[in-house]
């Protein structure tokens, strides 16, 4: 393969491809991104078996043809030390050469050959709607995923699409996280897959500012993301996603409400977050008429407490949740207040910052 | 990272078998054996007369009887031996707060703060011995080293009362002739893939490539022997080993084969374990499970817990899924035991499930079990506690 092209340009694009990479794999060649060229346009592919990225850009300052398969983590290490504005890369026996400026890289790749094919999507049905909308719904969900394997289906996010709603749903069995958008998704009816949470993570380096339109589709086992110059490509979670509905508060089931400045809140919670230990932790929220104290204890280590000003007027109670949970919430969302609402000190919280998205939350019980 | 320590690993010399035969003039200089005496008995040490017969601790009693038929065969005094290890932490104390006891007869003690006090490491070992022989009159070896890895490798090596002193940055070069074996987290399997690699002694395991031996093993176990194969061990002496774990087990007179039978063991040891965590107000993180097969091929499997847990249902169906998938098909079970490890006071609390059973994918299977084994054994089987009928004296209670 010879190529000629701006060095950022190339580079951003290598970066974004090659975080899909595992940097260790019983296939070595998962390990390498596939660099193709045709004239002024170039594609870098990136696969760890599951996760497919395929990223291109045309540019007249780029040249050259054919393909090849070089190592991920060298390629980059080497592209972000050059400092010349273009790079080449041109074969030479059965290496390649990397060269810009005073730099001099050769780098052994493997045949491009055998490098995994992009899977085809063969759509059987598929939406659109603008990418910053689709990152905010992964934004508002993602974080309450199971972040390791086990829990079947908890380690990918469920995304529902109904004729005229896309809703994504999080959980790891003691929280759960879900986000609704009001899109023509153009289906006739109701169904959901399981997306597994590094595909979407690809989505987010993206970035949320632009309007750019994001296409999704759909087969029997996989989804496609694209948008211009981005492919993701992800094989979806098997196995049942828990029936999310079932364990959705009703209105009866959280009577008392109150509303807290979020910033506020997630200092307390940050605060009690110190001196709540490594192992088990919990923070007590209570609550008595106009206030909210936001403590935590744990033995050998010490105690915290806040105490904020609420508009509360119900009952006094106490209930604890892992300072984790509540923290990563009150990170993420983007609102100013944020709603608490509760039955007692045995039963889910439900907390919510605008009326599309919900986070429930289980207690620590005795 | 951590900034230079000074360890001693102390380790008596035929613990037992010594205090007998300080105990009782006439054993002097006989061949003596503890242990159990049973059909199953096992060797649990032997004075350094009978070691010269092939008889040595773990070794069936009977086959030691065969070697060494003349030996006086005891079945042991645990509150006796508790009571001199008692005294014998009295001692290590007055070196040293950060004693961290193995068991009755062995202790790592981080000595860093002491050597202003002390003197030299070497210097300290010379003492403790001194202070044991005078106190106790019973012999204690003794490794001096960086870490508690290479100083417990140090205490064996010259035994009976022998002082070994590695020197910071030779721990390396002390360990590489060793056999890979002799590193902590190295079993037989593991062994066997490095064998597989050419890499027989720590040494050549210590200079091997790493991306090699991660792929071999996975990182994490990669990881761990490299750095014990340099002399690299950073974990800190842990004072209170005080209920560190509850456990329960118990040796079959005949050997089980019945995958039904070993569950509803399991079972009881379960209910046994889980009983006694609630009766001391704790909870367990890692469930552990111990299986043998004849004639003495022990297994050790442990699973760590999302939550911390009490239930011996939950207990349980760990363990019985941890003998499932250790165990091959139908061989032979001789001895069967449950730890409840990394223990936390119940008062912190339980993080409740948003989808109960009904989202745990295992919970069918487990109802199916007890099924089956109240099926098997009568619906009474799977309520009853432990009884411990058929447990035998060397079921530890907390360790």
């Amino acid at each position: 393969m010879k190529l000629e092209t701006p060095r950022d340009l190339f580079l951003t694009h290598l970066q974004a491809a090659a975080s899909v990479c595992p940097t260790r794999s019983t296939r070595p060649i998962l390990t390498d991104v596939l660099v193709s060229v045709e004239g002024q346009r170039v594609e870098i592919t990136a696969t760890d078996g599951e996760i497919t990225v395929r990223r291109s850009y045309e540019h007249e300052g780029v040249s050259g043809e054919g393909q090849a398969a070089l190592p991920a983590g060298t390629l980059l290490s080497a592209v972000r030390s050059m400092t010349s504005d273009t790079l080449s890369l041109e074969p030479q026996g059965g290496a390649h050469e990397l060269t810009g400026g005073k730099a001099y890289f050769k780098l052994q790749g493997d045949d491009p050959e055998l490098f995994p094919a992009v899977p085809e999507v063969n759509a059987e049905r598929g939406l659109e709607l603008p990418l910053g909308d689709f990152v905010g719904l992964c934004q508002r969900t993602m974080f309450a995923a199971a972040r390791e394997m086990g829990r079947y289906a908890f380690n990918g996010v469920l995304l529902e699409v109904d004729p005229k709603e896309l809703t994504l749903v999080a959980t790891d069995g003691r929280r759960l996280s879900k986000a609704a958008l009001a899109v023509d998704t153009g289906v006739t009816e109701r169904f959901s897959v399981v997306v597994p949470l590094k595909g979407l993570q690809q989505l987010q380096r993206l970035g949320a500012s632009d309007d750019t339109q994001l296409r999704i589709e759909f087969r029997q086992t996989l989804v496609a993301f694209s948008v211009p110059g981005t492919e993701v490509r992800a094989l979806l979670v098997e196995g049942e996603f828990p029936d999310f509905r079932a364990v959705m508060p009703k209105e009866a089931d959280v009577p008392s409400t109150v509303t807290v400045d979020r910033q506020e809140l997630a200092g307390a919670i940050q605060r009690a977050t110190i001196t709540a230990g490594d192992e088990g932790p919990a923070v007590a929220l209570s609550l008595s008429a106009g206030s909210l104290r936001v403590a935590s204890r744990q033995e050998g280590l010490g105690e915290s407490r806040s105490d904020l000003v609420v508009d509360y007027s119900g009952d006094d109670v106490e209930i604890r949740f892992n300072p984790l949970f509540l923290g990563e919430y009150l990170k993420t969302m983007p609102e100013t207040q944020v709603t608490f609402r509760f039955k007692d000190r045995a039963s889910a919280g439900l907390f919510s910052s605008q009326e599309s998205s919900v986070y429930v939350v289980m207690p620590i019980t005795s | 990272m951590t900034s230079a320590r000074l360890i001693l690993h102390a380790d008596m010399d035929a613990f037992y078998a010594s205090i007998e035969q300080r105990d009782e003039p006439s054993l002097r200089g006989l061949p003596v054996v503890i242990g159990g005496l049973g059909k199953r008995g096992v060797v649990s040490t032997c004075s350094y007369e009978a070691r010269v017969f092939g008889v040595h601790s773990a070794l069936p009693t009977a086959i030691a009887r065969q070697r060494c038929p003349q030996a006086v065969y005891l079945p042991g005094r645990i509150a006796h031996y508790a009571a001199v290890s008692a005294q014998l932490r009295a001692i290590f104390e007055e070196f040293t707060d950060l004693v961290e006891p193995l068991s009755l007869d062995e202790a790592f003690l981080d000595v860093t703060g002491s050597a202003r006090l002390f003197g030299s490491g070497e210097h300290m070992a010379r003492r403790l011995q001194d202070r044991v022989a005078e106190e106790l009159r019973l012999g204690v070896s003794v490794g001096v080293a960086s870490n508690k890895f290479v100083a417990k490798v140090a205490s064996d090596r010259e035994k009976p009362r022998g002082i070994t002193v590695v020197p910071r940055g030779g721990e390396a070069a002390f360990l590489a002739p060793l056999p890979v074996r002799s590193l902590w987290g190295v079993g037989p399997a593991t062994a066997e893939r490095l064998t597989a690699l050419g890499v027989h002694t720590v040494g050549q395991l210590a200079d091997f490539e790493h991306a090699r031996l991660c792929a071999a093993l996975g990182d994490g176990l990669a990881a761990h022997v490299s750095a014990l194969a340099r002399g690299r061990d950073d974990r800190p002496v842990i004072v209170d080993r005080e209920a560190k774990s509850i456990g329960r087990e118990t040796t079959f007179e005949d050997d089980l084969v019945e995958r039904a039978s070993c569950h509803e063991i399991l079972l009881r040891l379960a209910e046994d374990v889980g009983r006694r965590l609630r009766a001391a107000g704790l909870r367990a993180h890692t469930v552990r499970l111990k299986l043998r097969h004849p004639p003495f091929v022990t297994l050790s499997r442990q699973v760590r817990l999302d939550q911390a847990s009490d239930d011996e249902l939950q207990i349980y169906r760990e363990a019985q899924a941890l003998f499932d998938a250790a165990r091959p098909s139908r061989r032979p079970v001789r001895l069967l035991g449950v730890t409840a490890a990394d223990l936390r006071p119940a008062s912190e609390g339980r993080q409740a499930e948003l989808f109960g059973a009904a989202a745990d994918t295992r919970g069918a299977a487990v109802r199916e079990a007890l099924d089956a084994v109240r099926v098997r054994f009568g619906a009474s089987s799977v309520r009853r506690a432990g009884t411990g009928a058929d447990t035998d004296p060397e079921a530890p209670g907390a360790s």
